[in-house]
This record gives structure tokens, sequence and C-alpha cells, in this order.
């Protein structure tokens, strides 16, 4: 472990804790690479020193008082810009919000604050985290640390880069249709899209309230877990956020059971992807753990009901400004905002009636026999950044289809996953895997991804492949 | 199907008092194409099914999964 750069969020709390190294010391360390990796990631949109140096000279100081100590103190991170931190801005990678000041902190920065962590800057992301592949008509897209001529995908672009690249340990993002999965699977890190109502939203802007969550992306499931575990629960600000405590990881999968999820994917994938589910079963196998083909409730039209009641509710979110200054938007964003108003009250209102009846189907068939589902987080791996910046052409509904075909039905469904790096294609791009469980049991999720990450010693995927 | 062409200018006209860009009109016709198609027609609802369904029983069964029932 380098004293300025730890290789997790434990180490690096235990080295200040012990005093191996300073907060203001890391922070530094952290401020550097954010500063360096500017033209190779531009992942951030804004890195503000002055603001978290102050941050951890406060951390230094509290520590020297011998105060009591968060488990994150002095750690320094950096999120997603769409997190309220009162007094400073949020611009959701708009340009409309671009000097947005907030009057109040989101519930998620405030947890992590009192965890003793603060934030260096705000991260690049999709306009408004409406876009799979991460490109952002104001601000220009975030770079794959593996290949730059790839894209990070999105919506929380930004935090996969960063956190790839190690330039931070871990960062929050959102998740509406694979904002924080498709990231991480193209970025090599890990990424928890919790069950709908895990994690209070409020501050946070908002983009579907049915299936927005907000989660972590980390360079381990340990890591990512101890974030989410920061961030879970109640607040009393918002009253979709319910009472289901984390139960802890298991150190023995043995009897789960796992289903391999064929049904939904086996027409799409690319062979790499495709061979690395099979090594994955394989393995699990080996390990003793139960593994069976598992049967898939009908998702019948799933993409589309998942896209109405979204873009139906951002287009409640913008209505004000597509009406008053659409221009404002990026073209993509703009036409994509528009589709929502061509979705007829009965329509939206029939996506949510068939989204209860399908979650009933799909936790007694697909969980019935199984209590972990395994599939690819994307068919393929990180396209081309030439393939997919089609903005707000012709082949905008493919592009984005494709990117969140697999993605999408867990966020319509509100289901918990883990998304976490298996393998390496033969370009040397991760390949990664979703495992999905029942509601509130994120637990199983990350146990069983913990044990592959072990066994598969591919943690810190691109970190590895940058340095 | 067919979307008449004039349905996306009348939708902006009324609630957004402005004229749609082309990419918007296109936007707007393929989405009530699709929706038509795959969500007009969606076969939850033949028989009655979706009837006496309500988007809050998808709350429901989330705080019934929260108390482990099955």
């Amino acid at each position: 472990m380098s004293l300025d750069h730890p290789k997790s969020l434990r180490q690096a709390a235990e080295a200040i804790r012990s005093g191996v190294i300073s907060s203001q010391e890391m922070t530094l360390a952290a401020l550097s690479r954010a500063k360096a990796s500017r033209s190779r990631l531009n992942a951030f949109i804004d890195i503000d020193e002055e603001y978290a140096l102050a941050c951890a000279k406060a951390a230094d100081d509290m520590q020297a008082s011998g105060a009591s100590l968060g488990p994150l103190h002095g750690v320094p991170l950096a999120h997603k810009d769409m997190f309220d931190a009162e007094g400073r801005i949020t611009g959701c990678g708009s340009l409309i919000r671009a000097g947005h000041r907030a009057k109040t902190t989101s519930t998620v920065l405030a947890r992590l604050g009192t965890a003793g962590s603060f934030s260096i800057g705000r991260l690049n992301m999709s306009e408004f985290a409406m876009g799979p592949t991460g490109h952002n008509h104001h601000h220009g897209r975030a770079l794959n640390p593996t290949d730059p001529d790839r894209i990070t995908g999105g919506s929380s672009s930004g935090s996969g880069a960063a956190v790839g690249a190690g330039v931070v340990l871990a960062a929050l993002g959102s998740d509406t249709g694979g904002s924080i999965r498709i990231p991480a699977a193209c970025c090599g890190t890990v990424g928890i899209k919790p069950t709908q109502g895990r994690v209070s939203r409020y501050g946070a802007m908002p983009l579907s309230f049915s299936q927005d969550c907000i989660g972590p992306l980390a360079g381990s499931v340990e890591d990512a877990w101890l974030l989410l575990s920061l961030i879970s629960g109640p607040d009393g600000f918002d009253p979709t956020c319910l009472d289901a405590p984390l139960r802890p990881l298991l150190d023995n999968i043995e009897g789960v059971r796992i289903g391999l999820a064929k049904g939904l994917f086996q027409q799409t994938l690319s062979d790499d992807v495709g061979e690395a589910v099979q090594t994955v079963g394989r393995l699990l196998d080996r390990d003793g753990v139960q593994v069976a083909d598992a049967p898939f409730a009908d998702l019948e039209a799933v993409t589309e009901l998942a896209n109405a009641v979204a873009m139906t509710e951002a287009a409640a979110v913008h209505f004000d400004s597509m009406r008053d200054a659409p221009d404002q938007f990026g073209p993509q964003v703009r036409m994509r905002l528009s589709q929502g108003l061509a979705i007829p009250g009965p329509l939206y209102v029939r996506a949510l009636q068939i989204r209860s009846v399908m979650l009933a189907s799909f936790l007694e068939e697909s969980f019935g026999i199984c209590d972990v589902l395994i599939l690819p987080t994307m068919p393929f791996i990180a396209p081309l950044d030439r393939d997919v910046d089609v903005g707000a052409g012709s082949r905008m509904n493919e592009v984005i289809s494709a990117m969140t075909a697999l993605t999408r039905p867990f966020s319509y469904l509100g289901l918990p996953v883990v998304t976490v790096p298996v393998a390496a294609s033969r370009e040397g791009m991760p390949i990664a895997l979703q495992l999905v469980t029942r509601p509130w049991r994120e637990d199983l999720a990350a146990s069983v991804a913990r044990h592959l990450e072990r066994a598969l010693a591919l943690s810190r995927f691109t970190a590895k492949a940058a340095t | 199907m067919t979307v008449r062409e004039d349905l996306a200018e009348l939708l902006a006209r009324a609630f957004w008092s402005r004229s749609v860009t082309e990419a918007e009109r296109l936007a707007m016709q393929a989405e009530i194409a699709r929706d038509a198609r795959a969500i007009g027609t969606h076969s939850y609802g033949r028989d009655g099914g979706l009837f006496s369904v309500e988007p809050s029983h998808f709350q429901g069964l989330m705080l019934r999964e929260i108390k482990g029932e099955p």
C-alpha cells in the first residue's frame, strides 16, 4: 500500500486513524491525481482544492483533539454532480442548473460527512443523468480508463472513470435504468444499485421518481458495501425510504442457490461475455454452490415499460424548462424529454400497473428456486465512442435500448443488483456480471460478488490496467 | 402504425406554448408508435387482468418483502 494511495477505504481510514498519514497528505495526493487525470479522463466537472484541503485540515485537527472518529474519517472521495451540499453548486451535468447553489445538504452526503469523509470535486455525468453512454453535450464525455477510445458508460460516467482509474477509492452514483451498473461495468469497478427505497433521495437530483436509486461505485465489494451501509436507511425527509436494515455479508455462500438467467439474454451476448457467464457458472459449481438455469418470468415489453415511466416522470421534472428554455438542453436530452409529452396519462398508469403484476410474477417464478440471479451487466464490452456517439440522431433509441437491455428490467422491478467485473475481453476490457436478488437482500448478491472477486482476483480491474 | 404528423405540434403548442423541432416531432411520433404497440396491447391487460391493479401494489409488495413474508 502506498501511504498516500491506499487500496481500500478501510486501509485509508486506518492509515489516517493510526497516524501513518494525515488527511491533508492523503487529500493532496488525491487532488494531484484528480488534476493530473483531467486531460486523460475528464472525470471531474469541478475540482475544489480549497474546500477539500479545508475539510482535510478540519479532520486532522479533530483527530488531534481526541474526538471520536467516523469510519471514513479524513478520507477524500468525489461524487456525481447531483447531490446537494448546502451553499455549494450542484450542476447535474447541465447548463440549466450549472450555477445552482444548494440550500440544504443531501442525506447521502450528510451521512458520508458524519462518517468523516468529504468530497474533492464534482464528477462528470450525463446531463440530468439521462444517457447510458455517458456523453455530455456541455462538459464532454469522460474517457474510459482502460481505453480512451471507448465510452465510460453512463450516466455516472465520472464516477466510473475516477474510481476505475484509482483517482478516488469510491464515489456515489445514481441508477434509474443502469446508470451505476453500466459505468461500473465499462470501467471495471464494483457497483451497487440498491433496492428501490433503501437509500434516501433527499437532496438528490430527480430523474424518475419510481426508479431512481443512489448507490456506490468502488474498487471492491467490501468498499462498495461499506459505502452502502453508511448511506442506507430512513432519514425523516424522504418518505419513500424504508426501514430495512442491511444484513451482514456471508463468509460462506455454499447454501446460496444461484440461477443463471439465460432466458433474458441468450440471443444477445458477444462471445467474450457469453464465455464469462459460463466460466463463472463453472467456478461456482466447483466451489460447491448450487447453480442451475433459472426460469425467467416473462418480461414482455419491459424496456418500453421502463422507458415510458422514466420519460413521463422526467418530462414532469423538466416541464417548465422544456417550455421556457428548451435550447439549454443538449440535443439528445431535449429529444428524450419531448418523448415524455407524447405518453398519455393512461399509458403511464398502465405501465405502473403492469410493474406491480410483473414484480409479483418475477418474485414467484424467478426467485422461487434460486436466491441470486446472475446475468451480464451489458451484452457487450464498453463500445467505441464513434459507434455510440449518436446525439439526437435516428439511432438514439437503438443505442440506448442496446446499452440498457439487461439493466433496465431490474430498475423497473425495483430489485437490488450488484455488478462486479469477472473477466477481461480479448481487447483487455472488463466484462461484468450482475447479481440480482429479492428486494432488500443486497447481502446475498454482495456475498456472491465478493466470492467471485476473491476467486477471480479481479478487483480493481482497471486501476491495475491503468498503472 | 402511422402517427399523425401534426400530433406532436398540437401537444407542444397546447402544453409548452411553442412549436416542436423536427427532432422532437420524430421522437414523439416514434414514442407513440412504440407505446401503442408494446404497452397499449400488453398481454397483462387481457381479460381484465389490470382492472383492479393499483400502481401502489408495487409498494405493498416491497413492504411485504421487508417482513420476509412469502
